[in-house]
């Protein structure tokens, strides 16, 4: 639409030009034949040349009216598409995160979406020992050697995240070195209700990556409730098909026909 | 863009979904999913392939192989190759490309970005 619009105004103001220069020539001819005003065919020509430019005002306005919409519609196109580009995100991160009862399995995508959908390089994923008053290290990516699995943190984002259930966010974002533990760059709880069960802890992003997007945001909001109740499903069922297991074994046992 | 087949291997399922998901868009394009490049190849055996979209770090056999293993084909080595990778690095993106990928998409992607490019590299290779 937009092109047709501008090869249409080209056609007029080509058009205007033809005119333009047909008035000129008549003007020199009635100069010549002894001046006065346009009488005859010239006055029709005068006339015609005037509505025409009247058209081509009309059509130039109603071009850059046009131009307005396709660029207010251009605008509204970007963002739905990023908007479509979020929903599938998270359409697919809530569907795998729901997609198992097997705990190592949600650990798993939870780290899948960690580095593949907010392009997380080092990260970890800390289970709140509530009784002990620690954080365990579930799963961790990136982290170097040697740092404790098991770890207690009295202040700082960490300890926000996990006692207060507080996110944090880094900004600006640090740039990218050895990682600590006690300074990550985003701290986001995970919670059931009022209850943080875990915490995701991010350090680095991919080389590729500079900052947060919108869309990570949005993720973090998804993790900290899907994964949350996830992670925390996949654990109690896992404990009491272990459980239902072991009572299967007594009762095996009990009712046994003796040798 | 009718009855096109597009290849989508990758070893995490979370990212195989959402690059699926994105390529349902393309109308009436077939999507077919591996998990790595073992089952690629052997996908590629049974079902004819249009376009190959490919993570590097599989298990079994990785990214890089499958290209070289495709471009080695006479079969295949004229197939249009999308790398799709964690590995943002100048270096990674020009060694797969020196392998005879035909784009680079570094993670994490933007399903526009993937579209744009599989639309063109189909459009040419049809041309």
């Amino acid at each position: 639409m937009f092109s047709r619009a501008r090869a249409f105004t080209e056609e007029l103001l080509r058009e205007n030009e033809r005119l333009r220069f047909r008035v000129a020539g008549l003007s020199r001819e009635m100069e010549q034949r002894g001046g006065g005003e346009a009488t005859g065919d010239g006055a029709a020509l005068l006339v015609r040349v005037r509505e025409l430019e009247r058209e081509r005002d009309d059509l130039l306005g109603r071009f850059r009216r046009v131009e307005e919409m396709n660029r207010t519609f251009a605008a509204r196109y970007e963002e739905i598409e990023t908007q479509n580009n979020q929903l599938a995100n998270l359409y697919v991160a809530s569907y795998q995160l729901h997609a198992t009862l097997n705990f190592a399995d949600v650990v798993d995508t939870v780290r899948e979406i960690l580095i593949n959908l907010v392009g997380a390089e080092a990260f970890a994923l800390f289970w709140v020992e509530e009784r002990a008053g620690y954080l365990r290290r579930e799963a961790s990516q990136g982290i170097p050697e040697g740092i404790p699995e098991e770890v207690r943190f009295k202040a700082g984002p960490l300890a926000r995240a996990a006692e207060q259930g507080e996110s944090y966010y880094a900004d600006p974002l640090p740039e990218p070195g050895a990682v600590e533990p006690a300074r990550p760059m985003a701290c986001i709880p995970l919670k059931i209700g009022g209850r943080v069960i875990g915490v995701i802890a991010i350090y680095r992003l991919l080389s590729q990556k500079d900052r947060f997007t919108p869309l990570d945001f949005e993720l973090f909001t998804l993790l900290a409730g899907h994964a949350a109740t996830a992670l925390f499903s996949s654990k109690i069922y896992q404990k009491s098909e272990q459980k239902l297991s072991n009572l299967q074994g007594f009762l095996d046992m009990l009712t046994a026909p003796s040798p | 863009m009718s009855a096109l087949t597009l290849l989508v291997v990758e070893d995490s399922p979370t990212m195989r979904q959402l690059i699926a998901f994105a390529l349902r868009r393309l109308q009436g394009c077939r999507i077919l999913e591996a998990v790595d490049g073992v089952d690629a190849l052997k996908k590629m055996t049974t079902d004819r392939v249009d376009l190959v979209i490919t993570d590097i770090n599989m298990p079994m056999m990785d990214g890089l192989k499958l290209v070289a293993h495709i471009r080695g084909n006479p079969r295949t080595k004229s197939l249009p190759i999308v790398i799709v990778t964690t590995e943002g690095a100048d270096e990674d993106r020009k060694r797969g490309l020196a392998l005879g990928a035909d784009a680079y998409i570094p993670k994490p992607i933007q399903p526009s970005d993937l579209l744009k490019t599989v639309t063109s590299l189909l459009e040419s290779s049809k041309n």
